[in-house]
């Protein structure tokens, strides 16, 4: 049975999955990417992010492209059954409350 | 948790992934489409007009089209990694392979009908990557084909200008239609 995931539910981090979760799981997203598609600040971001990342939801890579500093984000695999999870549990809800 | 809630967050879960989905495939799709689209548009008319000298000037279009793809490409790959990139590049090899193939074993194809069959083949291949990654292109290589065929069959003469026209036009105008946002 599916269930409700807390740490996704916040209204940002779940913008933030849904659209790691477009991706296939060996694509990642760059920060500032993620950051203007949602119109967050740097700040909100990297909080957000920490929090999935501590839940094991999401995976940061630190590299350089052109020699600039990036940080490249995908989400898990334990992060996309959970985002999944979540959703399965939010359609229930549609399907069953009248 | 209510149920206008949760319909409230599956609405934010929709408009997060079209958001994303449409923004990907603005930074590579619509960049690629108008510069191929505006190598076939050029090319195929000097196949109309030129007569000879048009071997230069695919020559020209060619390292205009690569070297403008290894930028939309560089410039993509910033915003998002992917596999994708090495596939996609492996597909339109196999694709031109098999076109050499066919064209070496049903051969000779002349004139107008060359430019027919380089027509249907990049619309295929544009068919297969629309079927892969972005529906668009599906219908962008269905209806070059239709469009390719009516010409083929209507005015024959100005077959060159038309496949100019209905190929790279098309492209081009898909290329901004998708820039724009609308798909």
């Amino acid at each position: 049975m599916a269930n409700l995931d807390n740490l996704i539910h916040q209204p940002v981090r779940l913008r933030i999955v849904s659209s790691l979760s477009t991706l296939s799981e060996d694509e990642s997203m760059e920060f500032t990417f993620l950051r203007d598609l949602h119109e967050l600040t740097d700040g909100n971001l990297g909080a957000h992010l920490r929090k999935l990342e501590d839940a094991s939801y999401v995976s940061l890579e630190k590299t350089f492209v052109e020699r600039k500093p990036r940080t490249f984000i995908a989400l898990t695999r334990k992060g996309r059954k959970a985002f999944s999870e979540h959703v399965k549990a939010l359609e229930k809800i549609l399907k069953d409350k009248p | 948790m209510d149920r206008n809630e949760a319909h409230e967050s599956l609405e934010i879960v929709r408009q997060a992934t079209d958001l994303t989905r449409q923004a990907v495939a603005r930074a590579g799709t619509g960049y690629m489409l108008i510069i191929w689209g505006i190598v076939w548009l050029v090319g195929f008319l000097g196949s109309q007009f030129l007569g000879d000298a048009q071997g230069y000037l695919w020559l020209v279009l060619d390292v205009f089209g690569i070297v403008g793809t290894a930028v939309v490409i560089l410039k993509s790959r910033s915003q998002v990694r992917s596999t994708h990139g090495k596939r996609i590049g492996i597909f339109w090899l196999i694709l031109f392979v098999y076109g050499a193939l066919i064209f070496w074993i049903a051969g000779p194809i002349h004139g107008d009908n060359y430019l027919l069959f380089i027509t249907i083949l990049v619309s295929f291949g544009y068919v297969v990557m629309g079927l892969w990654f972005s529906p668009p292109l599906l219908y962008i290589g269905l209806s070059i084909t239709a469009l390719a065929l009516v010409g083929w069959q209507v005015i024959p003469d100005y077959l060159g200008a038309w496949l100019a026209l209905v190929g790279g036009g098309g492209l081009i105008a898909s290329g901004i239609f998708i820039l724009r946002g609308r798909v």
